[in-house]
């Protein structure tokens, strides 16, 4: 049914969406964290600055990313004190563009999860006598793992649908940096409709999956919440 | 003295500015809504940490200016009014944890036993009463043994029944631990039944502070 080419920038696609989300996740929990504890104007300036992405033209996005990735930038020559090659048409490239391309779909459901957990439950617990790790193992992990999973699954469909910051610093290489997203735009731009029919309603398709699970997920928590008070 | 607390501190329309010596074990504290008594509790608890000038309890110092205690060294428990418990732990599990928690725990059971809290055991916070909630607050810090126990209207969604038990268990462990108690009520019978002394807050400041003669208390109390 699929092409190899086609098979090739689907894995690339859901490969760039797991990894991205991933790291994404990891690097912005703490930050959401903080974020959650309270209001300041620095914190105003912080969220404003992490919400950008969301109304931004990915053009913008992607043409300061061609300026920092190309190989003559500071960043580049700093990447390459370390031995790192220039990030520009490349996959870790594409994984640092997604990251900040689906920056708010993480911090936001993150921050709105981690400010349900109220700071005067944290402190009557360290009054009884938990430490740092015990706080984290017994509430801040527990409570906090819905927001994360809600995070992962929306940078991830929404980093499967990225396409306007592919198209600027991608390349369009296969294998390397070839999305779905962009193998469609090139079916349509060849007048291939068959094909871009085929991969366009496969993306649709798991999109929907992808997001109808998340909404049963978490109607299936608000059930089991409403269940144990009304067993009272 | 066992309490010393000097409290300067003002919000928009709210000014609260008061010194306190406290020696007995079982305070009363009274006063109408927005007196102040909430947040000299948390002043002393380390939770409300602009509002203390100065704080030492038993000749440990607890805040001076910008030196704070941390809170799990205060050995301090506030209990507020609506008990905060974690949603996602059953009572036996808080029990547990507040005794996992502690270096030398009170027996789980026996706090178990004493607070009847057998039937309550598998159940959410949130499949709890609010007087229940209260209940199982109470027995979680009788647990880590404290030093400081500072009830903020923790048990007035109890009815007068189960308040009785309860403040009859309490009077047990604060003689077997020694804590002593800050009791914010706004019924005033309760308070002289059970206090050595009583806390008169009004608008923020110190209106009275009262000893109890031992016939107007102990007595009563013995006799329930």
């Amino acid at each position: 049914m699929l092409y190899p080419a086609e098979w090739q920038a689907l894995l690339l696609t859901v490969k760039l969406a797991l990894l991205s989300s991933f790291f994404l996740l990891l690097l912005t929990a703490p930050l959401a964290w903080w974020l959650s504890r309270g209001h300041s104007t620095t914190r105003n300036a912080i969220n404003a600055l992490l919400t950008l992405p969301l109304v931004l033209p990915p053009t913008v996005l992607g043409f300061y990313l061609v300026l920092l990735l190309s190989p003559d930038s500071w960043f580049s020559q700093l990447l390459r004190l370390a031995g790192i090659e220039a990030l520009a048409f490349r996959f870790e490239g594409l994984v640092l563009a997604s990251m900040l391309y689906s920056l708010p779909f993480v911090v936001q459901p993150l921050q709105q999860g981690f400010a349900q957990i109220a700071q005067e439950l944290l402190d009557q617990n360290r009054a009884l006598g938990a430490n740092s790790w015990q706080l984290m193992a017994q509430l801040i992990w527990p409570l906090s793992r819905p927001a994360l999973f809600s995070a992962f699954i929306l940078s991830f469909a929404h980093t499967l649908g990225e396409f306007g910051i592919v198209l600027m610093i991608g390349g369009n290489i296969p294998g390397q940096t070839q999305l779905l997203s962009m193998l469609i735009y090139d079916q349509v731009e060849s007048l291939n409709y068959a094909r871009a029919h085929l991969l366009s309603g496969l993306l649709l398709l798991f999109s929907f999956s992808v997001l109808f699970w998340l909404y049963q997920q978490q109607r299936g928590q608000q059930q089991r919440g409403q269940q144990q008070r009304s067993q009272k | 003295m066992s309490l010393q607390l000097k409290l300067n501190w003002s919000a928009s329309s709210f000014c609260l500015q008061l010194e306190l010596k406290l020696d007995n074990n079982w305070i009363g504290i009274y006063g109408q809504s927005g007196s102040g008594k909430t947040s000299m509790l948390k002043a002393i608890a380390g939770l409300q940490p602009d509002a203390a000038e100065h704080c030492s309890f038993r000749g440990e110092l607890w805040q001076q200016g910008q030196y704070q205690r941390s809170l799990s060294s205060r050995k301090a428990l506030y209990l507020a009014p609506e008990a905060l418990l974690m949603p996602h732990k059953t009572a036996l599990q808080h029990l547990q944890l507040a005794s996992d928690w502690s270096k030398s725990p009170e027996d789980t059971a026996q706090i178990i036993q004493d607070f009847e809290l057998q039937p309550l055991l598998a159940l959410y916070p949130s499949q709890l009463s609010s007087g229940q909630q209260q209940k199982l607050a109470l027995a979680q810090a009788l647990i880590t043994r404290p030093r400081l126990l500072l009830l903020d209207e923790a048990l007035a969604h109890l009815d007068h029944q189960q308040k009785t038990a309860v403040l009859k268990q309490l009077k047990h462990y604060q003689q077997q631990q020694g804590f002593m108690l800050l009791w914010v009520s706004h019924q005033m019978e309760d308070l002289c039944l059970y206090c050595q002394e009583i806390v008169w807050l009004k608008q923020g400041q110190l209106q009275q502070q009262q000893q109890l003669w031992p016939l107007q208390q102990g007595q009563t109390f013995f006799a329930i």
